[in-house]
């Protein structure tokens, strides 16, 4: 009778508490010193969220105190603004793109963008479009809006990850669907700024336990995770079309295209789809696709679990699978000679400033 | 195995369900099974290696209970000491030894032949080793009835939540309780509670977040100004007590879910008024074992003033030794000893004088943030092919650190933040708990103090709380 009673006050207690952590995390959230949670916009045609233009703070994934805030501009691509009259080169992708966690200079974008116009003379800004949850329909639709709307770009690089395989083209039916949690969500934010940084994090919990039993239970692994060429092919046979319309529409617009396949953590199915892309657009000078593969981050010559988990240890932000800065900054070096090779010289690229 | 991962939160959901079924000889068998499975996570084959030492100190303690002379009963402890001192020597020190005699050659200009072994380090064979033997010295001392079942022995050397970073367990205060039928009470289950979750606060908010800046700013100790080193050492400080302290409380914590108590680590090391005072409020434990099985087992300060320093100054420096294989943590241990050395001839000082409280918490924070500096420099860098230990110029380049300005900058800001927005919440609610009952926590407070206190832990591990799975720096040693 005593265990009875005395459970009912502990269950009362962990309720009070429960409630007590929410009003907490509310205030805190509300501080105005206290880094904000990026805000994301629906959108009908995506069936997904976009970061919304001029919104700063933090978004996806697990994030400590030290995680720093993302800036989007207000055309909704990371970084400063842009001034359009300069060059641009657009480069779409997924999260890995967009690079949560890291700072905004820290971006390989970034340092592409500062390393470019170094070696051009001249500024030269790399576009940041890339957004969580976009695989390559996504893409696709961004490299149409963007034409539209933007001058044209001196290329178009198409970030590849056989992670962005879980990221397909919504159907019809599910647009009634998102409506409705996008306007649940968007109730929700209007209450409360700390529920969504929550779920968000409850979210991040099951992607760490999913990692975490992956290999023992053989749980689905998350996106960046080590997986077999067979993988690679039925990602190319989902998307083979969407990556072939991204390749017409900007080559028509005589627009070249870099196809940057992710496979720093040395997967065989980022070769495999990096080989697919090649074979596919062989004859064509105006599109290129290279691999970016466990040599380039040194780590080739270790064994299969070893590479993985010093990729891991090394290369990320820990159980959240995003690139940490380090990687960021070896994606900038391995990607800036390529682009400097590709577009158009605006002075002799042997001309360096001391 | 790591405690701030879910696997080790699954490991231990499965391990209560399994135990809260059993009945005690059973949840013996389960735990000693668990804690095999635990320890054999890192590297199943040093199992035979904790299962060697496991029956040598069982078989050692039985004989001693058996022998009826002295002498037989020292015969029994020494194949005890020497089997257990000779593990950790080879697996810990050899290398160590053998390169300091390789340096000592060369530095006397013989051509030394370099000779040194590929050994992997056992994880926390310093614990183990020190645990089991307090067993085998305790029945020698005749403080304690050998055990006669294996199983409870095994169970006490390698009980999972104490075996991998302690606290160093006393075979007098923990044996029995293996032997004996334990309860689960509700008021263990919430100190138990309390006490994991306050830990993974310490460890993932305060340790991790500190760590980045105190990893990133020692390694380039040669940049850093005056304001910017010094706070550096302060955060480390920070660091490492809440690293350490964080997983002993989530040891105690899963212990008493268990309805074990185990010993407690640290009592707010910083408030220590001398360094005396320091080490009966750091990593107690072992400062603990050090005092009762070596210092007063060479003589403790039986034979006069001279024989007591020299007492100290081995016990601390075996003590710098036991942490590591290196220099910085002899010469951390040779500090120490000075320190203690330095206060009792304070003591003996007829014209000394009354020292406030709060100068003699200063100054001895400050004490301990030299220490702490010779035990963080560890720095090892690759000339010509060969690792040379550059730990001493280090400790040089944060002692220059004031010539090179003393100018407030960004990086002294930072680390600022980091401690106003970690330690300071950590201090106000160590400030809340009772110290004579830490375990409780803040269960003696007002309900109402409790659960903001509880909400707002719970809150700072969710938002601020690293999850990479970093492991813990003790489990080194």
């Amino acid at each position: 009778m005593d265990w009875v009673a005395a459970l009912r006050r502990f269950t009362w207690f962990l309720l009070l508490t429960c409630v007590v952590f929410l009003l907490v995390g509310e205030l805190w959230f509300r501080l105005p010193w206290t880094t904000k949670l990026v805000l994301w916009e629906f959108d009908e045609e995506l069936i997904s969220r976009l970061a919304a233009p001029q919104s700063r703070g933090i978004g996806l994934g697990n994030f400590s105190a030290l995680s720093p805030p993302m800036t989007i501009n207000r055309d909704g691509f990371r970084n400063d603004e842009i001034d359009w009259t300069l060059p641009t080169v657009l480069a779409v992708g997924s999260s890995e793109l967009l690079g949560p966690g890291v700072e905004d200079n820290e971006v390989w974008t970034a340092i592409a963008s500062e390393r470019l116009s170094h070696a051009r003379g001249r500024k030269t800004i790399v576009v940041n479009a890339g957004s969580g949850g976009y695989g390559p329909y996504h893409h696709s639709v961004q490299v149409h809006r963007f034409f539209e709307k933007y001058p044209r770009p001196l290329l178009v690089l198409v970030r590849v990850s056989v992670g962005d395989r879980y990221f397909v083209r919504p159907q019809a039916a599910e647009l009634a669907v998102a409506r409705n949690r996008n306007a649940l969500s968007t109730q929700i934010k209007r209450y409360s700024e700390f529920l969504p940084f929550l779920a968000n994090k409850i979210r991040a919990q099951i992607v760490a336990i999913q990692e975490t039993f992956a290999e023992i239970l053989g749980v689905k692994p998350s996106a960046g995770a080590h997986e077999s060429p067979a993988v690679a092919d039925a990602m190319w046979q989902a998307n083979v079309g969407f990556w072939r319309d991204i390749a017409v529409h900007a080559t028509s617009s005589r627009v070249p295209i870099l196809f940057f396949v992710d496979g720093a953590d040395g997967s065989a199915s980022a070769e495999r789809l990096a080989e697919l892309l090649s074979q596919e657009f062989r004859n064509r000078g105006d599109v290129s696709v290279v691999l970016f593969g466990a040599r380039d981050i040194g780590l080739s010559t270790h064994d299969d679990t070893t590479r993985r988990r010093l990729y891991r240890e090394q290369f990320t932000l820990g159980y959240d699978p995003h690139a940490n800065v380090r990687l960021h900054r070896l994606e900038a070096e391995f990607l800036t000679p390529l682009l400097i090779n590709r577009l158009p010289s605006a002075r002799p690229l042997s001309v360096s400033t001391p | 195995m790591v405690f701030n991962t879910w696997l080790y939160f699954f490991f231990l959901a499965i391990v209560l369900a399994l135990y809260v079924n059993l009945h005690r000889s059973a949840q013996n068998t389960m735990l000693l099974c668990a804690s095999c499975f635990f320890y054999g996570w890192w590297d199943w084959r040093f199992l035979f290696l904790v299962g060697f030492t496991t029956t040598i100190d069982y078989w050692a303690g039985l004989k001693m209970e058996d022998a009826s002379e002295p002498a037989k009963r020292k015969r029994f402890l020494l194949v005890s000491l020497i089997s257990n001192l000779a593990m950790l020597g080879f697996f810990k020190y050899f290398n160590f030894f053998t390169d300091s005699f390789n340096a000592l050659l060369t530095s006397l200009g013989l051509n030394a032949r370099y000779w040194r072994m590929d050994i992997i380090l056992p994880v926390a064979i310093s614990f183990y080793t020190f645990h089991a033997l307090s067993y085998t010295i305790d029945v020698y001392r005749g403080n304690l009835r050998a055990a006669r079942s294996f199983k409870d022995f095994a169970l006490f050397v390698m009980f999972f939540p104490q075996l991998v970073a302690g606290p160093i367990g006393r075979a007098t205060h923990q044996l029995p309780q293996y032997f004996g039928k334990r309860q689960i009470t509700l008021e263990g289950v919430r100190e138990g509670m309390w006490l994991i979750l306050w830990g993974l606060f310490k460890k993932v908010c305060v340790a991790d977040n500190l760590a980045r800046l105190v990893d990133q700013n020692f390694s380039r100790s040669g940049e850093l100004n005056g304001p910017v080193a010094y706070l550096t050492v302060v955060a480390f400080a920070y660091q490492i007590y809440c690293d350490f302290s964080g997983y002993t409380d989530i040891a105690r914590g899963t212990a008493k879910l268990m309805g074990f108590d185990i010993l407690e680590n640290f009592r707010r090391p910083y408030a220590a008024i001398n360094p005396q005072d320091f080490w009966r409020r750091w990593h107690i434990s072992l400062s603990r074992w050090l005092r009762d099985y070596l210092y007063i087992s060479l003589g403790g300060n039986r034979f006069g003033r001279l024989f007591t320093y020299r007492n100290m100054m081995i016990t601390m420096i075996l003590g710098g030794l036991w942490h590591g294989a290196a220099w910085n943590f002899v010469w951390w241990g040779v500090y120490h000893g000075l320190l203690l050395v330095g206060y009792q001839l304070w003591l003996q000082w007829p014209n000394r004088w009354q020292v406030p409280r709060i100068v003699a918490i200063v100054t001895m924070f400050h004490l301990t943030l030299f220490g702490w500096l010779l035990f963080r420099c560890t720095r090892h860098e690759l000339v010509e092919g060969v690792w040379v230990d550059q730990s001493f110029q280090q400790i040089l380049e944060f002692l220059a650190a004031p010539a090179r300005g003393l100018s407030w900058s960004g990086d002294a800001t930072e680390i600022v933040a980091a401690l106003a927005l970690f330690v300071l919440p950590l201090l106000a609610i160590e400030r809340l708990i009772d110290p004579k009952r830490e375990d409780r926590g803040l269960y003696d407070r007002s309900t109402w103090v409790l659960i903001l206190v509880l909400a707002a832990v719970a809150f700072f591990i969710v938002r601020y709380g690293v999850q990479n799975a970093s492991a813990f720096i003790y489990f080194q040693f």
